[in-house]
């Protein structure tokens, strides 16, 4: 078969890849330039006068650590580029992240579940469903691009600023989406090649870390590095926008080899054999709710110790930083905390908190999932009554939370402890994240409701955090009527260190998070399981 | 003793759509009973409630004497399932499934896994999503069948094996019953339900259509018979036979139940050159069932008597 004969029908499977997207897509690029457009004009008030972006510039230029986490700290004397600084993190993520699930989910995925078979017996040839999975990505990058470049030239950023800014970004996403592109060859299921993508990012982004603060070369070993090597707005150079395009099609031109190498639903690498028995630990339903999350709690734990122990390291500094500016240290302390110090550790543990609540939506939602798929009903067709193998997999969820809660503290605790030497600041630091715990399981149990009595309505959990997401995160800059502040939970929960420890609000969290569980069981008793 | 699955007047609606209407359904101990119907009359959904998955809107059901939606774990205790459309967990192997199902049953008979676990020749190192949908059934059929229960239910499940393992798979229900247990087989390979069952109930839309001892309904039911005739005369006005077709002289027909000799005196006085009777199949039985809607109140009428003769 002629290579140019493997794409007939890339058109068909676009159309299709697209209308099963047609939620996801949308809400992918609304979602990243939404935030982007909002934290990034929440920092044109931050600072008043040039002063004030000088500190910020010192802070930055000092501390190596936010250097790994953001960036090139370059044009940090303006605005523009204490924005660009303040957004690289969470745009790289994003598309990066965007660009590996949703290759990996139209090719691999789609082969794995027997779909493409289908397709692939009709006139299609054999490189027309990666085609399209490709071009559907990659005009999804196109157009968080193209939304960036439109709403960035409202905030500090200037016209041409934005342009390259969506530029880089889009086409780092296209890089990644080629790479994932070969790595779903490569290997047989869609869990791997998302998770080898994701991987492989990890390191392009480590290898970037490690030449931004040594400031050397390392940067160019990292496609990461190319798309911030355009330096925006120091040195404006948009030619390395090109590296990556070049970078995509040589991936292109790879993966279309490999392509060509293998047997249909068959990979590069075979996959291994596993063991023939369970291990002791596999032997009822808490014991399957721990197999099936702890591969993700481990990664969880990883990212949020990592993130901790930044965010312990920065605290010096930022002490620094806050005295220096008053707009930003009324920013933190909205609440009115004590001192700058507590105030900042405050504002940080609240959004590691709600970070969380994610991964306890997340792992509580496996509830359904479970249940779709059929294998609940597997499970308590044996003698294993329903609310028990509900409760095993809330319970191995909350044990989650609450060891995440942990790590992110310590992380940040000890770290502050080791680098400013007060223990006793560091061990208030370490255990402040547990005071959300109650407003976390508030937010599960919203979602066990939903689960109990309209399974349908699970996702409402994501909606709750959404919610509390907004609040926490941008709350002090939206200037919202003060009622909306009320239905906000975490709202609710003392901002320690900056606020005094009061029991009440906790143990109303504790007993609200009981009832909801309770009620959410009750409906589970009495409905069909799917 | 008293029936293991007894059902009487079950409905189950889903919102508005009535899965089932009023379905009657008892199983013997120790009987192979097969549980035959078209996709979508309802076979999954009466299952599930057996198995107190699903909540019935009305009638009465019970399973080794217990009330399945209110004593499910007690239940379940006794009785193990293979459903029809396996999903299992991806990345557990299959031998740890096997565990796992039968760790939460309170252990496994090891030398009865290992012996399935070669019957079925598969592989218990591959990861679950790895698996075909025969595999997976075979990981369901190991843990349901390796374990120590009264009654199984199973789903449809040969429905992704090759015809060697779905003789291994009857060769193994056999066992199980020699073994004195019950099994309710819901399947839609009529020869693997003639060959195994003792007695069987088909539905449609929900409600049942016919039930009985196999023999019993052969019996009860119209045979066809072909003839070759030396006067193939006034053949349309005979009484119990109704002439299908008649091709170069042969004719065939169906004789009406209990009429048998009558027609054949009939059939005799016009010579008959050469004569082969047929009973019916099950496929017959079932399809004549489903085939024509002019012919269901027909044949309904005429179940009512097959289902009297079953022992009660």
């Amino acid at each position: 078969m002629r290579t140019s004969d493997g794409f007939v029908g890339t058109g068909a499977l676009l159309r299709l890849a697209l209308r099963r997207d047609r939620v996801r897509i949308p809400a992918w690029v609304l979602g990243v330039v939404g935030v982007l457009y909002f934290s990034a004009a929440a920092q044109a008030g931050l600072y008043q006068d040039q002063a004030q972006v000088d500190a910020y510039g010192r802070l930055v230029t000092q501390s190596s650590a936010t250097v790994a986490l953001a960036g090139p700290a370059t044009g940090l004397d303006s605005l523009r580029g204490i924005v660009m600084y303040e957004t690289y993190l969470t745009v790289i993520c994003a598309i990066c992240i965007l660009a590996v699930l949703m290759v990996s989910r139209h090719t691999r995925a789609e082969e794995e579940s027997g779909r493409t078979e289908l397709v692939r017996a009709t006139e299609v040839g054999r490189h027309a469903g990666a085609a399209a999975a490709l071009i559907a990505t990659g005009s999804t990058c196109l157009l968080i691009g193209s939304g960036m470049a439109l709403v960035l030239p409202w905030t500090p950023l200037t016209v041409r600023d934005s342009l390259v800014y969506g530029a880089a970004m889009a086409c780092l996403g296209i890089f990644m989406a080629a790479l994932t592109l070969c790595l779903a060859q490569v290997f047989v299921h869609a869990r791997t090649v998302s998770g080898a993508g994701l991987a492989v990012f990890l390191v392009f982004y480590v290898v970037r870390a490690v030449g931004d603060v040594r400031d050397d070369a390392t940067v160019w070993f990292s496609p990461i590095g190319w798309a911030q090597a355009t330096r925006i707005p120091t040195e404006d150079r948009p030619w390395p926008v090109l590296l990556l395009l070049l970078g995509a099609a040589a991936l292109l031109v790879i993966a279309v080899r490999l392509a060509e190498r293998r047997d249909f639903a068959a990979g590069l690498l075979p996959s291994r054999p596993g063991p023939a028995r369970a291990a002791r630990s596999l032997s009822g339903p808490v014991g399957l709710a721990w197999r099936q999350q702890r591969g993700g709690l481990l990664a969880w734990s990883a990212a949020l110790g990592l993130l901790g122990v930044l965010i312990g390291t920065l605290g010096t500094s930022m002490q620094d930083m806050v005295r220096d500016n008053p707009a930003l240290a009324a920013y933190l302390a909205a609440t009115g905390g004590a001192s700058m110090i507590d105030a900042y550790q405050a504002t940080f543990t609240l959004v590691i908190a709600l970070t969380i609540a994610g991964y306890g939506i997340w792992a509580a939602g496996r509830v359904l999932t479970e249940e779709t798929a059929g294998r609940t009903a597997l499970v308590c067709a044996g003698p294993v009554g329903r609310v028990r193998s509900t409760l095993s997999d809330l319970a191995v969820a909350g044990g989650g939370v609450l060891v995440l809660l942990l790590v992110a503290g310590l992380g940040s605790g000890l770290s502050y402890a080791t680098v400013v030497g007060d223990t006793s600041q560091g061990l208030q630091i370490s255990f402040a994240p547990l005071v959300y715990l109650p407003a976390i399981a508030v937010l599960v149990g919203v979602l066990v409701l939903a689960y109990g009595w309209a399974p349908r309505w699970t996702w409402v959990g994501w909606l709750v955090l959404a919610f509390e997401a907004v609040i926490g995160w941008l709350g002090g800059v939206l200037d919202l009527p003060e009622w909306v502040y009320r239905f906000s939970v975490f709202d609710h929960a003392p901002r320690y260190p900056a606020e005094a420890l009061s029991a009440t609000p906790l143990v109303a969290m504790t007993a609200v998070a009981a009832l909801l569980l309770a009620a959410g069981l009750v409906g589970l008793r009495r409905r069909d399981l799917r | 003793m008293d029936a293991v699955i007894a059902v009487s007047n079950l409905v189950k609606r889903f919102g508005r759509f009535t899965a089932l209407d009023r379905l009657d359904l008892r199983v013997e101990a120790g009987e192979v009973h097969g549980f035959l119907g078209p996709n979508g009359s309802g076979k999954s959904t009466t299952i599930r409630i057996l198995l107190g998955l699903l909540r019935a809107d009305a009638g009465d059901v019970s399973v080794l004497g217990r009330d399945p939606w209110r004593d499910a774990v007690r239940l379940h205790e006794h009785l193990a399932y293979v459903p029809g459309e396996v999903s299992l967990w991806p990345n557990l192997t299959g031998g740890e499934v096997i565990d796992l199902l039968a760790r939460m049953r309170g252990g496994i008979d090891e030398a009865r896994r290992a012996e399935l676990l070669e019957r079925f020749g598969l592989d218990p190192t591959k990861q679950c999503r790895s698996y075909s949908k025969g595999n997976r059934q075979k990981v369901a059929l190991v843990a349901a069948l390796s374990a120590d229960v009264e009654l199984l239910v199973l789903d449809e499940p040969t429905a992704g094996l090759d015809p060697i393992m779905a003789a291994e798979f009857q060769e193994v229900v056999r066992e199980e019953v020699v073994q004195g247990r019950t099994v309710l087989l819901s399947s839609h390979i009529l020869g693997e339900v003639e060959s195994l069952c003792d007695r069987v109930s088909i539905i449609r839309d929900g409600r049942t259509v016919l039930a009985g001892r196999l023999r019993d309904l052969r019996g009860a039911s119209r045979t066809a018979v072909s003839v070759r005739l030396a006067r193939p005369d006034g053949l349309a006005e005979l009484a119990g036979l109704r002439v299908l077709e008649e091709v170069d002289g042969e004719v065939r027909a169906e004789v009406e139940t209990g009429r048998m000799s009558e027609v054949m005196a009939a059939l005799a006085e016009r010579g008959i050159e050469s004569l082969a009777v047929h009973p019916p199949t099950l496929e017959e039985l079932f399809l004549r069932n489903y085939d024509d809607p002019a012919g269901t109140r027909h044949e309904t009428g005429r179940l009512a008597s097959a289902r009297g003769d079953q022992p009660a």
